[in-house]
C-alpha cells in the first residue's frame, strides 16, 4: 500500500503540530511493514529534508494555503496515486483524488473559542475541518478531550474517528551536559532560578492568568523570577502591557524566539516549568519537562489533565489563587518535587511514537483493505 | 483494416495534447475492430514499446543528443528516426498496414516517407497551422521550416483531414490545398470521462473555493498565451462586473502572460475577484467545469477548442469567439454563444444575458451537452475515420489493379 502524509506543517520554526507531523513520520518511515510512505513537503519552507524509508515530495503550497489544498492538491495526488492520503493540518481536499483521505484535526478551539484564533485562520480552519468532519474517510485526533468535542461539535460518527496520542522523541529524555547548559544560560542571561513558561505568547496560552497569579504569589513571598519563553503570537497580544498591568514588571523576563536546539537546557535549567494554556489539543511542552524531571504545572483545561496524569500540578487558571498557591507549591514542595524527578519521565514514556506509528498503520490498512 | 499512425507524442507523454488526440482515436479504431500500429517518440526514454488498449505502441528515442543549432533541427532529425525504425521493423513490425496516418508537420516528412517505401496511401492530419497560430506573420527559422513542411505535405498527401470548417478554409484559400483532397474530422471526447464522480456535497466545497454560492462562476480553462484572449474575457469581466457585482472569475491554465495578466488585474483592482487557478487536470479540471456557470473561451485563434467541448459535455453552457473549430462546436445558439473576437463589449453583454437568466443557462447547458454527445463522441468520429482512410485504401488498390 501506498501512505501519503501531507507534512507542509514542517518548517524550521515549526510549532506543536509539525512537530507531530515530522515525528509521526519518523517513526513510520522506521517500521513501514512493506508499505510505501511520501511525505508531502512545502517547498519553499524546507530546505533539504530527508527521512529513512520515506520518499520526499516538496510542492508549491504552505500549511494553511486553502488554493494549494483545494486547486492543485487534488491533481497531484491522483497523478501520485496513494491509497491512503493524511493530511497532518485539518483540511482534506473536496475534490477526491485517492482511495483513502483521512485528517488529523488537532483540536476543534476555533470552534470552542474562536475569539482566540485570528479571525482569517479561525475560517478556514473551521470551514475545513467540519468538511473532513463530514467527508473523510477517517479523522485522527490527539486526545480524548479532543475526540469529544469533535463529536459533539460535528456530531461525528465515534466509528469514524480514532485517537492517536502525539508522542514524545526518545532524545528528550536524555539531560543535556554543563556545558550546554551553561551556553544557554548565558546565552539568554538567565537567573539562577527561575519559573519557566515555554511556548507561544498569546491570549490562549492563558499568560493573562498567569501574570496575575503571580503577582499573587509575589505578595505570599515567591521570589524566583518568571521567564516567559517563545514568539509573539496571535491577534496582536501585546505581552508589554499585560506585565505591566499585572504589576510583575522587573520580576518577569521575556527571553523572545528560542531555538529548537536551546529547548532541552531551557527546560532543565527551570525550577519549575508552567503551562497554564486555556486550550490544547494535546499538550507537547509540559511532556518534554517532564521527561526532564522537571515539576510542572499545567491548567485544568482541555487536554491537559488527560496528558500530565497525576505527575504534574493540575490547577484552575481561572482562580487566581489557587493558581497563585499551586505556583508556591510547585517552588516549595518538596516532596512533589522529588517525585517529579521520577514520575514525569515515567509519565512521558506512556506517550511514544512507536506505538502512535503502529496504529497510524494499522488505521491504514483497515482502511485502505488490506 | 490495418492502420499505422506517426506522432510526436503518445501518452503519458503530453506536450501539446496531440498525444491524446491519437490515443484516444487509436484506441476507439482497435475497439471498433482495427488493427493500430503507433510509431511515435519516447521523449528522452520516458516510456517503452506496449501494448495500449488494443493499440501498438513503438517508440523511437527523441530528442537525440547534442542539442542541435536551430529548434526545428531536432524534429527533422526525428522523423529520420521513425523512418529509421519503421525500416528496422519492417513491413509485419508495423503489422502490415494498409494505410499510414500522419499528424501535423512533426510527422509529416516520416508519414509520407514510409507510406511512399511501403507503397501505401498517405493521410495527413492537420490539428493546426504555424501560420494560423502566428496570426499570418512568421517568424524565424523554426517558423519557416515548418510553413514549409505544411505546405510540402498539402501537396504530398492523399488525404488531408482538418480538425475544421476553418482550418480547411485556411489551407484550401491561403495555402491552396486542393479542396477535392480534403475531409474534415473533428477531434472527439469520451463522454463517459468527462464527468468527475465527485459527490454534491464534494462539489458545492470545492466551489465555495471560486464563488459564495450566491455568485455567477465564470470560468475559462488553457494556455495563458497570446493566442487564447484571456486578455478579452479579463476586460469582458470588468465590463460584466460594473453591471452584476456578485460575478467572479476562474482561471485555470498556466503560461507565459501570468505576471501579465497579474498586473492587469491589480491594475483594474480586480485581483480578489479572479482567481489564477493555475493548471488543472483529471479529476479537478472535470469538477471545475461541472461546478461553473458558464465556460468562455475567448480564443483569438483556436484550430479546434476542446475545451468547449469537454465543458458542454458536463452540461456547463459556453461562450466562445466565433473562430476556428469554435464556430464548428458551437454551430447554433441553441447549443451555446458565439461573440465578436477581441470584442469584450459583446462577450460582456452575452454573459450578463446569461448571468441573469438560470433557466436559459440550463437550456443552453442541456443542449449543449446532447449536441456533443451525438456530434463529437469519439465512437462516432472514429467511425468516420475509419471510412475516410478505407476510401483511401480503396483508392490505392483500384490504382494497382
Amino acid at each position: 500500500m501506498h501512505i501519503a502524509v501531507d507534512c507542509r506543517s514542517v518548517h524550521p520554526r515549526m510549532g506543536g503540530i509539525g512537530r507531530a507531523a515530522l515525528d509521526l513520520i519518523r517513526a513510520l518511515g522506521a517500521r513501514s511493514r512493506g508499505h510505501r510512505l511520501t511525505m508531502i513537503v512545502a517547498a519553499g519552507y524546507v530546505g533539504e529534508i530527508s527521512v529513512k524509508g520515506v520518499h520526499i515530495l516538496p510542492v508549491e503550497g504552505a500549511m494553511i494555503d486553502e488554493r494549494f489544498d483545494q486547486l492543485q492538491l487534488p491533481g497531484i495526488l491522483e497523478e501520485l496515486g496513494p491509497d491512503v492520503y493524511l493530511n497532518t493540518t485539518f483540511s482534506v481536499p473536496a475534490v477526491k483524488t485517492t482511495k483513502v483521505q483521512a485528517s488529523i484535526v488537532h483540536d476543534v478551539v476555533f470552534e470552542d473559542h474562536p475569539e482566540l484564533v485570528e479571525p482569517g485562520l479561525c475560517h478556514h480552519l473551521s470551514r475545513w475541518s467540519r468538511f473532513a468532519a463530514e467527508q473523510a474517510d477517517h479523522v485522527l485526533t490527539v486526545s480524548d478531550h479532543a475526540r469529544g468535542r469533535l463529536e459533539h461539535v460535528y456530531g461525528i460518527d465515534p466509528a469514524r474517528i480514532t485517537r492517536i496520542y502525539n508522542g514524545i522523541a526518545p532524545s528528550c529524555f536524555d539531560d543535556p551536559d554543563e556545558s550546554e547548559l551553561r551556553r544557554v544560560r548565558a546565552k539568554y542571561s538567565l537567573p539562577d532560578s527561575f519559573i519557566l513558561y515555554l511556548g507561544t505568547l498569546e491570549q490562549k496560552k492563558g499568560i493573562v492568568e498567569l501574570l496575575s497569579a503571580y503577582r499573587k504569589a509575589g505578595d505570599a513571598g515567591l521570589s524566583q523570577p518568571l521567564v516567559l519563553a517563545g514568539g509573539k503570537g496571535a491577534l496582536g497580544f501585546d505581552l508589554d502591557l499585560q506585565i505591566r498591568n499585572a504589576g510583575v514588571a522587573g520580576r518577569v523576563r521575556a527571553s523572545g524566539f528560542i531555538e529548537e536546539a536551546d529547548k532541552k537546557a531551557l527546560l532543565k535549567s527551570a525550577a519549575l516549568f508552567v503551562y497554564p494554556s486555556l486550550y490544547e489539543g494535546f499538550g507537547l511542552p509540559p511532556l518534554e519537562a517532564m521527561a526532564l524531571g522537571i515539576p510542572t504545572l499545567v491548567s485544568d483545561q482541555t487536554s491537559l489533565p488527560e496528558i500530565v496524569g497525576n505527575a504534574a500540578i493540575v490547577t484552575s487558571v481561572h482562580d487566581a489563587s489557587e493558581f497563585s498557591q499551586a505556583l508556591v507549591r510547585g517552588v516549595r514542595d518538596e516532596i512533589f518535587r522529588r517525585r517529579a524527578a521520577t514520575a514525569g519521565p515515567a509519565r512521558a514514556r506512556e506517550f511514544n511514537w512507536d506505538r502512535s506509528a503502529d496504529q497510524v498503520l494499522d488505521l491504514c490498512e483497515r482502511l485502505g483493505g488490506n | 483494416m490495418r492502420i499505422l499512425q506517426i506522432c510526436s507524442e503518445y501518452p503519458p507523454q503530453k506536450v501539446f495534447g496531440l498525444g491524446r488526440y491519437v490515443s484516444d482515436l487509436s484506441r476507439e479504431l482497435a475497439t471498433q475492430g482495427h488493427e493500430v500500429h503507433v510509431l511515435t517518440n519516447s521523449l528522452g526514454g520516458v516510456g517503452k514499446d506496449v501494448l495500449d488498449r488494443g493499440v501498438q505502441v513503438h517508440r523511437v528515442e527523441f530528442p537525440p543528443p547534442p542539442m542541435p543549432p536551430t529548434p526545428a533541427a531536432p524534429l527533422l532529425a526525428f522523423n529520420v528516426h521513425l523512418q529509421q525504425r519503421a525500416t528496422s521493423l519492417g513491413l509485419e513490425g508495423l503489422g502490415n498496414p494498409e494505410v499510414v496516418v500522419s499528424h501535423d508537420w512533426l510527422t509529416a516528412i516520416a508519414g509520407a516517407r514510409i507510406a511512399r517505401r511501403l507503397d501505401l496511401p498517405h493521410v495527413w492530419t492537420v490539428h493546426d497551422t504555424v501560420h494560423g497560430k502566428r496570426f499570418g506573420k512568421l517568424e524565424g527559422m523554426e517558423d519557416g521550416v515548418s510553413h514549409a513542411v505544411e505546405l510540402w505535405a498539402m501537396r504530398e498527401a492523399n488525404l488531408i483531414l482538418v480538425n475544421s470548417t476553418a482550418i480547411a478554409e485556411e489551407i484550401t484559400r491561403v495555402h491552396g490545398a486542393d479542396p477535392v483532397r480534403v475531409e474534415l474530422l473533428h477531434p472527439g471526447i469520451e463522454p463517459a470521462a468527462c464527468m468527475s464522480h465527485q459527490s454534491e456535497e464534494r462539489l458545492a466545497a470545492f466551489r465555495s473555493v471560486l464563488a459564495q454560492q450566491d455568485e455567477l462562476l465564470v470560468t475559462f480553462t488553457g494556455r495563458l498565451d497570446l493566442e487564447k484572449g484571456v486578455d478579452t474575457l479579463i476586460n469582458a469581466f470588468a465590463l460584466l462586473k460594473s453591471r452584476l457585482p456578485k460575478a467572479r472569475l476562474a482561471i485555470a491554465g498556466r503560461g507565459v502572460l501570468r505576471p501579465t495578466i497579474e498586473e492587469h488585474l491589480k491594475k483594474l483592482h480586480l485581483e480578489r475577484e479572479v482567481t489564477l487557478c493555475g493548471y488543472l487536470e483529471g479529476q479537478v479540471l472535470r469538477s471545475f467545469y461541472q461546478v461553473s456557470d458558464i465556460q468562455v473561451c475567448p480564443s483569438h485563434y483556436e484550430p479546434f477548442g476542446l475545451v468547449a467541448l469537454e465543458a458542454m459535455a458536463v452540461g456547463t453552457p459556453v461562450v466562445v469567439s466565433g473562430t476556428g473549430g469554435l464556430r464548428d462546436i458551437v454551430s447554433s445558439t441553441k447549443v451555446g454563444r458565439r461573440f465578436s473576437p477581441r470584442n469584450p463589449g459583446e462577450l460582456a453583454d452575452t454573459l450578463y444575458e446569461l448571468a441573469n437568466s438560470p433557466g436559459l443557462r440550463r437550456q443552453i447547458g442541456e443542449a449543449g451537452r446532447k449536441h456533443v454527445l451525438q456530434q463529437f463522441a469519439w465512437s462516432v468520429l472514429a467511425r468516420r475515420a475509419a471510412s475516410l482512410y478505407e476510401r483511401q485504401v480503396e483508392a490505392k488498390k483500384g490504382m494497382a489493379v
